[in-house]
């Protein structure tokens, strides 16, 4: 074996393991990027769906004021197939108010939304919006 | 038989190589330990921009109005008689941004807020990154025949 075969190996090793700290650093930061993309996609669809789910919940609750129960929100195939799902929730009328809430999910994602209404002259008048869940 | 002694300029040599492979190595070293560094700070800056778009988006949300004043104060009218007022302080080293009088979240990069939509949304711009933000409760009171 020829001499300085160590010194030429501890270099390589030491070197090979600063490159690997780089490379692990860089690899950290991408897959928060990613992670955080992903998330972000998700979260903003999820958002979709409930804003589409509210305005579903106030045309049912306009169509029969009395309704109670869950409702499921017709979605495109495309978010269909994807194993998205929205649903309205209608609580029983409490005091003057009723509270309908929405909810999405995705992917393992959830969002809820609760909308409160009061009762008007012409029907249920829309209160609030309160975003109470969203990824 | 003898072992031959190494020359003056082998020795000189090897000083130099041992040299160039120091310097390369402790400026790899140094970068390499900069981008971990790096990488656990950005994590921390996405986990703070995060949490101030989340708590902010929850208030736009329920918002009966978006107004901005001059200096980037924005207060969001909530359903009853409160409001929320989200104020931003630029600095040398990015904003710092607060909730009321709560705990501000400093953030490395300026932040600017613009209403969009006719009032219906919130474009929050951190650095050259827009977010818009929408008001669910004017989507249904004002934004419903749209």
């Amino acid at each position: 074996m020829r001499r300085g075969n160590g010194f030429a190996t501890f270099t390589s090793v030491v070197i090979t393991a600063v490159v690997a700290i780089g490379v692990m650093g860089l690899l950290l930061t991408l897959r928060v990027d990613v992670k955080r993309t992903r998330a972000a996609t998700q979260s903003a669809q999820l958002r979709q769906m409930l804003i589409a789910g509210a305005a579903e919940a106030d045309a049912l609750l306009r169509a029969a004021p009395s309704r109670t129960g869950e409702h499921p929100v017709a979605l495109p195939d495309t978010l269909a197939d994807l194993g998205a799902t929205a649903s309205c929730t209608f609580e029983p009328m409490r005091g003057d108010r009723k509270r309908v809430a929405v909810t999405a999910a995705l992917n393992g994602g959830t969002a809820r939304q609760v909308l409160t209404y009061e009762t008007g002259p012409g029907g249920w008048v829309f209160v609030s919006a309160e975003l109470e869940r969203s990824p | 038989m003898r072992q031959r002694a190494f020359s003056l300029i082998e020795l000189v040599i090897l000083l130099a190589l041992l040299g160039v492979f120091m310097l390369v190595g402790s400026r790899l070293f140094a970068h390499s330990m900069g981008l971990s560094r790096d990488a656990a700070a950005h994590e921390r800056t996405v986990a703070r921009v995060d949490h101030l778009l989340r708590e902010l988006r929850r208030d736009v949300w329920s918002a009966r109005s978006i107004d901005i004043d001059e200096d980037q104060t924005v207060r969001l009218e909530q359903p009853g008689d409160g409001s929320v007022r989200w104020s931003v302080q630029t600095t040398d080293d990015g904003a710092t941004v607060q909730r009321n009088d709560e705990r501000a979240i400093t953030i490395p990069a300026p932040l600017t807020f613009e209403a969009v939509d006719g009032g219906d949304a919130l474009r929050v711009t951190i650095g050259r990154q827009p977010a818009v933000l929408v008001s669910q409760q004017r989507l249904m009171t004002e934004g419903g025949g749209r």
